[in-house]
């Protein structure tokens, strides 16, 4: 029909118009079916009618008037009772339902007080038409039947409602309490306004904006109370996550635990493969694409988290991935785009000219004569030269691709959900080294007609395939003089310089390869036995596998080393499997008035790891180094398994007496393989209650208070975050005594149990003016005791270390704050502002015979864990080296001239501006850190020696007696030592390190209704976005964040792109 | 899909069916891991002969692989305590080794848990261990069995020995339980010798269970401990003591073994592997490295020796005694006129025809010489002790009339000289035979009579405060 409509158009341009009234037609008064009018007038007038016969034929009995007419009277006269209209079009006459308009009078009004609302913004959907309502709320449009008129207001959940003769004279806005935003804690989801915990979310909206492989880049500064460092910038690297801080004394205790569609996740510390020391802390969640996401929430405290008991100490990250939408239809989604990514930002290094300032002073400063030494830099080297190394080695443009295809359909019963994700991204350095992942997702939905039956199934599939030079060669590009030679030589091979240097491309060519697939299927089924009684079960399975292959060819080793060396090659394989199943059990009924909510359950968890390692080496010729089979040496590791089970049965109360007072608690009996018998299972629980004091009579009068809540929780969760089989003793191959000899490798200790943390929260959450501005202010304090630690024993017990509970204690507290303010909200022009402010608290509260254990110099009772005490260090002006000041002027330099210097992060949080104009939309999340942390400099060596570019500050070095500077002087030797131990044990180590980084800003626009319909989109915008676009600071270093120099900072990424939806 | 209606339910029975299935699923087996296939559990490594036999060589394993304790460690340190030898100054090695020269040993000092204490516990714990696995095993034959578990108490009364000789009252532990061991006490000095004794007469009594085997030439295990070892080292307690009579009888079981044991004819042959005069050496262990004592005496620093030996131990050295020459080696610093002298009784450090003797021969014959100079008979003391002389080129006592006193001094100069940088026995000769004060006269000392005793690390009273408090003097 529609095309028909366009080729007909073509013609009439030739037929020219107005033959309508040029035409007359006769017939005899009377009734006449409306097909044979047509016929009447195409026999009489010549026209063709263009028409669809259901409309037509429903009119079989018109009455027509007598004598003669011309057509368009004839017509006019005859249709006038009817909803047909017709058009003239050349020799055509284009029938069509006529649009049936309506002119609607009614008033908005506020459901409670029944008052009118001034000012509401009503337009209807994909038109220009609109009005605004009077101060008493009445309004009056026109509009045509069937259209969706929208009323929109600051405050308000907007309604839509059809146009037709049922349309409502009364429009109730509601107030936004966002009661039609669940909040997903796991096991049960709760209205936002009803909630106790504390939850942290980033749904879809947010998270599409980042062009980052690993979703946890994207909640970076989004989040209250969740601090996320990126740890490196190389792609598949990891990320460093504390929720509310470090409870645990281990450093790799303190994962939150990871849940992806109801199946627990390993965390980075819990991956046992090669790739720790590549990737530190890699993390298995680059395997979930971002565009697969539907929404991340943190649980993080007592009351959310209780209901993972054991093993969410340390806060829990739900991640659900997206499910065919709730309506009926068809559509998809496509997504692409493309870009770049680069690193930010060179430090400012010295020059050669510079350099040798500093490399010959240093000579002299330690009167070694410099002829008889003769520096590769000073005497071999090109002193013209003057590289930027940075440049050179991390300065490439790494392009990045990222194309999703989303599908999705079905009936009421039957839904289902299809993406494809394809992701690429290239490498700074100077040779190719890929990131390809490949993944899909299917979900689907089903519900049995009598709607007793829900079942969700969802099955993942990921393959991602990471190539990376072994060895990051960012540390060359601080590393290296200005003047070292160049890469190549004059006939393009790698340059050597006659041996005076180690060509840092070399390091390129020993590679890193990990091909990862990760498989999961999970079910999530519920029937209503009786109602209110409904029985729910989750299976779900994840097979994760991991291949990693390091190859060291000959050519890696300068040539001077290649008579000595042989090419490696190591591959080792890696294999996880997680298996959950989980039996619930829900009841719900009216109670007292009130909503009674109970449920109980059970968790079965197996977590199964191997992990294998064969190296091949002598490879005399790097023609075959990749092949295993081909190594004249095979060596191949014991395998390993470890098994780690979990269970759990755990019970849910919730009691919510009209909607104003809610009340919940939990408890559960959780098992942990990890630990010994008799100390495998320990209880955990908490209560929570809120009260929404809106809700209340009294405070009716205060009307520019729109939503208030307090709310306060407490509770007991575990950390069971040890190795597996720690309490269990067993015998090991040892050098052999004349045969093959074993020895005890571990105290059979099943004295420890479970780490536990006592979380308790206030919050008060607050809507002003109609909730135009909202905020959301918790105070926490977390205190993690019975501290499971890998401590010191006596050696009598046969080992000098095992795994204890100490009488330890740590405590997180802080502030958190939320706010959201709604600066505008017309429908041309809206600005909507989300800030997030975190003041995290840590405190060392309780260390039993601290002074007496290993942990003596690293912490301080009553401080943080991050405090440390410290030397105030200055240059001594007599030596020119550093020294460490008289503190306490008792003319004794000892250990009592020390403070206590805070080192860490002071607060964090994120601003994010969404502000629409039109068809733009333009995101704006700037996210901010106060912290302290290590400078450039102490990472970077005592100047003067070869091995370390400075920054120009050292310049300003001390040079004669007398000289007061905060720099010691340039040294080869003796004023290294100085450094060293300045660096370590004093305090100009550590520097401000704050930043501001416009993390993510996204541009958007959305095409235009008329356009999208003749493409038949639904909807479709063109957008560029861009990750990391801009850091403000005054840390003069590679990068605030990731900090050292041997690691590349996060990079800065920019892409531009479509989506589409039909 | 259709979903098949359950026509009449009634809710209560599924809840009771879940709430049994959770009591079913709810134990203790959910939670359970079988151990990790290359870590087999005691059960599994005592369920046979092969198994078992490779859990007491890695005993062994343990004492041979690292300078500790026993092997070097200990004969090093006190040496030092000692007036045998000293460490060359300035060195980086040498700023642990140092104090012990004045015994003014900080507890904190690493030398004193890593090289005395720690590896001696260790022993102790695998000991107990693999008798604790022997006992619950019923898969090793009972002949097996019996000589497995001698050696294991063996192992056990030796490192006692030179624990308590060390440190005096120390925690004894007589089983590997962790818990246990975690808070243990200290014990008397005198009833850890009770518990040597006793630990030593039922190592006895175990290898005697198996007669064919003590006399078979060919078998004879010397890299393992034998009813030969455990009774040259009940000699040594007994003679420790004072039990004359019975260090005498212990000594002459030894002795008497003329077709298993022989002094060596030469010197040079003492320590080499095919030895006849070894009752106990270790086999090496680590690849193309010879003893730790050859590699701790032949380093040297700037032609200088690390560890050199003091001008009053090569003062007593008799003129034309051959042990100077073969067993003793000298550096020369360049350009001047200094020597250092340094132990050369092992002298490989890659090759590995020599092993670490622990227990040979001719202290069997100064045992004896000892008890029987205490008992009254000098001639058979003399006897014993020329069977040492003999050896080293020096003239026979045989004919000279000595008194008692001069006789024991003569035996104790055999002693020092025979056994210097062997065993501790020097600084433990010293201390049983309350000679240690004469240390006092040694000009770079500065002897205190709570000397003799060495501090219990530090580390090891803050993790168990029970073995507090800490010994005098420190």
């Amino acid at each position: 029909m529609l095309v028909s409509a366009g080729l007909l158009l073509d013609i009439s341009l030739a037929y020219g118009q107005g033959n309508l009234s040029r035409k007359n037609i006769s017939v005899a008064e009377g009734h006449m079916s409306l097909m044979n009018i047509f016929r009447e007038v195409q026999m009489q007038a010549g026209f063709m009618f263009v028409f669809q016969p259901t409309l037509v034929d429903q009119f079989e009995n018109l009455p027509v008037p007598g004598g003669t007419h011309t057509v368009q009277e004839f017509l006019e006269i005859v249709l006038r009772d009817t909803p047909v209209g017709f058009e003239e079009n050349g020799r055509n006459i284009i029938i069509f339902r006529r649009p049936v308009t309506f002119n609607l009078r009614g008033r908005v009004l506020d459901p409670e007080t029944k008052e009118g609302l001034p000012g509401v913004t009503i337009y209807i959907k994909d038109s220009n038409k609109g009005t605004h309502s009077e101060p008493d709320g009445s309004f009056a449009i026109t509009a045509t039947k069937d259209d969706i008129l929208i009323f929109s207001y600051v405050g308000r959940l907007t309604k839509q409602v059809t146009v037709n003769e049922h349309t409502p004279k009364q429009i109730m806005l509601q107030p936004m309490t966002l009661p039609e935003v669940m909040v997903h804690t796991g096991y049960y989801d709760v209205p936002e306004p009803e909630r106790i915990g504390n939850i942290s979310t980033v749904t879809h909206e947010q998270l599409w904006r980042n062009p980052v492989v690993n979703s946890l880049q994207s909640i970076q500064g989004r989040l209250a109370g969740v601090f996320v460092e990126q740890i490196s910038g190389l792609h598949g690297s990891g990320y460093k996550i504390r929720v509310r801080g470090q409870n645990s004394l281990r450093s790799e205790g303190n994962e939150p635990l990871y849940i992806i569609d109801g199946v627990p996740y390993p965390s980075a510390s819990m991956v046992y493969s090669t790739t720790g020391y590549i990737l530190p802390l890699s993390n298995s969640l680059s395997l979930v694409p971002l565009s697969t996401i539907d929404r991340i929430d943190v649980l993080k405290d007592a009351d959310a988290t209780a209901i993972y008991g054991s093993r969410g100490a340390n806060g829990v990250v739900l991640i659900s991935t997206k499910r065919p939408p709730t309506k009926s239809g068809s559509g998809a989604e496509v997504n692409i785009n493309t870009g770049f990514s680069q690193v930010g930002h060179y430090v400012d290094l010295l020059n050669t000219q510079q350099w040798r300032i500093m490399r010959q002073e240093a000579y002299k400063n330690e009167n070694i004569d410099i002829e008889d030494a003769k520096p590769a830099d000073l005497f071999h080297w090109d002193n013209t030269r003057n590289t930027n190394w940075q440049k050179k080695l991390i300065g490439g443009v790494a392009p990045v691709t990222n194309a999703v295809v989303s599908l999705y359909g079905g009936e009421e019963n039957t839904k289902f959900f299809f993406s494809g994700n394809f992701y690429k991204e290239g490498s700074v350095f100077p040779k190719r080294f890929d990131y390809i992942r490949g993944a899909g997702l299917f979900n689907m939905t089903h519900q049995s007609k009598n709607n007793r039956f829900h079942a969700n199934m969802i099955f993942n599939y990921t393959g991602d395939d990471n190539n990376l030079p072994v060895f990051d060669i960012t540390q060359q590009a601080f590393y290296l003089a200005p003047n070292a030679p160049a890469l190549y030589d004059s006939i393009g091979q790698l340059n050597w310089a006659d041996n005076t240097w180690y060509n840092p491309l070399a390091y390129l060519e020993q590679t890193y390869r990990a091909q990862t697939t990760n498989w999961s299927a999970h079910a999530m089924m519920d029937y209503e036995l009786s109602p209110g009684l409904v029985f729910k079960a989750n299976l779900g399975q994840s097979v994760f596998t991991r291949k990693e292959t390091t190859i060291t060819p000959r050519r890696y080793h300068a040539p001077s080393m290649r008579a000595y060396q042989m090419g490696e090659h190591s591959e080792s394989n890696t294999a996880l499997r997680t298996l959950i199943a989980e039996p619930i059990l829900e009841y719900g009924r009216d109670l007292w008035q009130g909503k009674f909510k109970g449920l109980i359950g059970s968790t079965i968890q197996h977590m199964v790891q191997d992990a294998q390692n064969t190296v091949g080496s002598g490879y005399e010729n790097d023609a075959f180094i990749d092949d295993l089979g081909a190594a004249p040496t095979l060596k191949a590791s014991d395998p390993v398994t470890w098994v780690y089970k979990y269970a759990a049965v755990f019970g849910r109360l919730n009691y919510n007496w009209r909607e104003k007072y809610i009340f919940n608690a939990t408890v559960r009996r959780d098992g942990s393989s990890r630990f010994g018998s008799g100390k495998k299972f320990s209880n955990f629980g908490s209560i929570g209650g809120a009260w929404i004091f809106t809700q209340e009579p009294f405070s009716d009068k205060l009307t520019f208070l729109s939503f208030g809540k307090v709310r306060a929780t407490y509770g007991i969760t575990g950390n069971d975050q040890i190795s597996d089989y720690g309490y269990y003793t067993g015998y090991e191959e040892t050098l052999p005594y004349g045969g093959n000899s074993v020895t005890p490798v571990q105290p059979n200790n099943a004295s420890y149990s479970w780490e536990t943390t006592r979380k308790a929260e206030v919050g008060l959450a607050l809507g002003f003016f109609r909730n135009r501005i909202q905020a959301d202010v918790s105070y926490y304090r977390n205190r993690s005791s019975n501290q499971l630690l890998t401590t010191q024993v006596s050696t009598v017990t046969g080992f000098s270390q095992a795994n204890l509970n100490l009488p330890v204690i740590v405590q997180n507290s802080g502030f958190e704050v939320l706010l959201t303010t709604t600066q505008l909200d017309g429908r041309h022009f809206s600005w909507i502002t989300n800030l997030n402010f975190t003041l995290p608290y840590n405190k060392l509260v309780r260390y039993d015979g601290l002074a007496s254990s290993p942990d003596s110099e690293r912490y301080i009772v009553g401080e943080s864990l991050n405090s440390k005490k410290v030397y105030k260090i200055y240059v001594n002006p007599q030596t020119g080296l550093y020294d460490s000041a008289d503190l306490n002027r008792d003319n004794v330099k000892d250990r009592n001239d020390r403070y206590i210097q805070n080192r860490g992060v002071r607060y964090y949080g994120g601003i994010d501006n969404t502000i629409r104009f039109h068809n733009f939309q333009l995101d704006i999340l700037i996210q901010f850190v106060k912290q302290t942390a290590i400078t450039y400099e102490a990472n970077a060596g005592a100047p003067g020696l070869k091995t370390n570019n400075h920054t120009p500050e050292v310049l300003n070095r001390w040079r004669q007696p007398g000289d007061n500077t905060n720099i010691q002087r340039f040294t080869m030797g003796e004023g290294y030592d100085a450094f060293v131990n300045a660096m370590a044990y004093g305090d100009i180590a550590y520097g401000d390190a704050s930043y501001i980084r416009f993390k993510n800003v996204s541009l958007a626009y959305n095409l235009d209704t008329s356009l999208i319909k003749r493409l038949a989109l639904k909807s479709a915008k063109i957008y560029i976005q861009a990750q990391n676009l801009l850091t403000v600071t005054k840390y003069v270093g590679v990068d605030p964040e990731t900090l050292l120099p041997s690691n590349l900072p996060p990079l800065r990424t920019i892409v531009g792109g479509v989506h589409l939806t039909f | 899909m259709e979903v098949i209606t359950v026509k009449s339910y009634n809710p209560q029975r599924y809840v009771l069916v879940f709430l049994l299935c959770m009591v079913v699923f709810g134990c203790d087996s959910l939670v359970d891991v079988d151990p990790p296939g290359t870590r087999p559990p005691p059960e599994l490594i005592f369920q046979d002969d092969l198994t078992a036999v490779s859990a007491v060589r890695g005993m062994y394993s343990e004492m041979s692989s690292k300078p500790y304790f026993n092997n070097v460690g200990i004969s090093l340190l006190s040496s030092l305590s000692a007036d045998d030898m000293r460490a060359l100054p300035g060195l980086d090695a040498s700023k642990d080794r140092t104090p012990f020269e004045t015994t003014d040993i900080d507890p904190s000092n690493p030398l004193l848990k890593e090289y005395c204490w720690q590896p001696g516990y260790r022993y102790i714990y695998v000991a107990n261990s693999i008798l604790e696995g022997l006992a619950a095993s019923t898969g090793v034959s009972v002949a097996l069995k019996n000589q497995l578990r001698g050696e294991a108490l063996f192992i056990r009364a030796f490192s006692d020995f030179y624990l308590t000789n060390l440190f005096g009252d120390i925690p004894l532990p007589t089983s590997p339980d962790f818990e246990k061991n975690l808070h243990i006490e200290r014990t008397s000095s005198a009833k850890a010798y009770d518990a040597i004794v006793t630990d030593l007469r039922e190592a006895q009594e175990l290898f005697l269970q198996d007669k064919d085997s003590l006399f078979t030439k060919n078998d004879f295990p010397r890299n393992r401990a034998s009813y030969w070892a455990a009774t040259a080292l009940l000699a040594r307690v007994y003679l420790y003591l004072g039990r004359w009579m019975e260090a005498e009888q212990q000594a002459t079981t030894v002795l008497d073994q003329t077709s298993l044991f022989t002094l060596s004819d030469s010197l040079n042959g003492v320590f080499l592997a095919e030895s006849q005069e070894v009752i106990w050496h270790l086999l090496p262990v680590v690849k193309r490295t010879g003893t730790h004592e050859a590699n701790l005496y032949l380093r040297q620093v700037n032609k200088k020796p690390v560890i050199h030996l003091t001008a009053s131990f090569l003062e007593t050295l008799e003129p034309g005694d051959q042990r100077a020459i073969h067993w003793i080696h000298t550096a020369r610093v360049e350009n001047t006129d200094t020597v250092y002298h340094f132990p050369y009784k092992y002298q490989q450090t890659e090759a590995q025809d020599q092993f670490h003797v622990e227990l040979r021969l001719a202290e069997l014959y100064l045992i004896r010489a000892e008890a029987r100079a205490h008992l009254g008979n000098a001639s058979g003391a003399i006897e014993d002790v020329d069977m040492i002389r003999r050896r080293a080129g020096l003239t026979s006592l045989k004919g000279q009339s000595f008194t008692d006193d001069i006789l024991l001094q003569k035996i104790a100069q055999e002693r020092r000289i025979e056994f210097f940088a062997e065993g501790g026995h020097r600084w433990l000769d010293l201390k049983r035979t309350r000679k240690a004060s004469t240390l006092s006269l040694v000009d770079y000392k500065k002897w205190e009579d709570t000397d003799e005793l060495y501090p219990v690390p530090q580390s090891e009273i803050s993790s168990n405060p029970n073995l507090g408090p800490q010994n005098p003097g420190y």
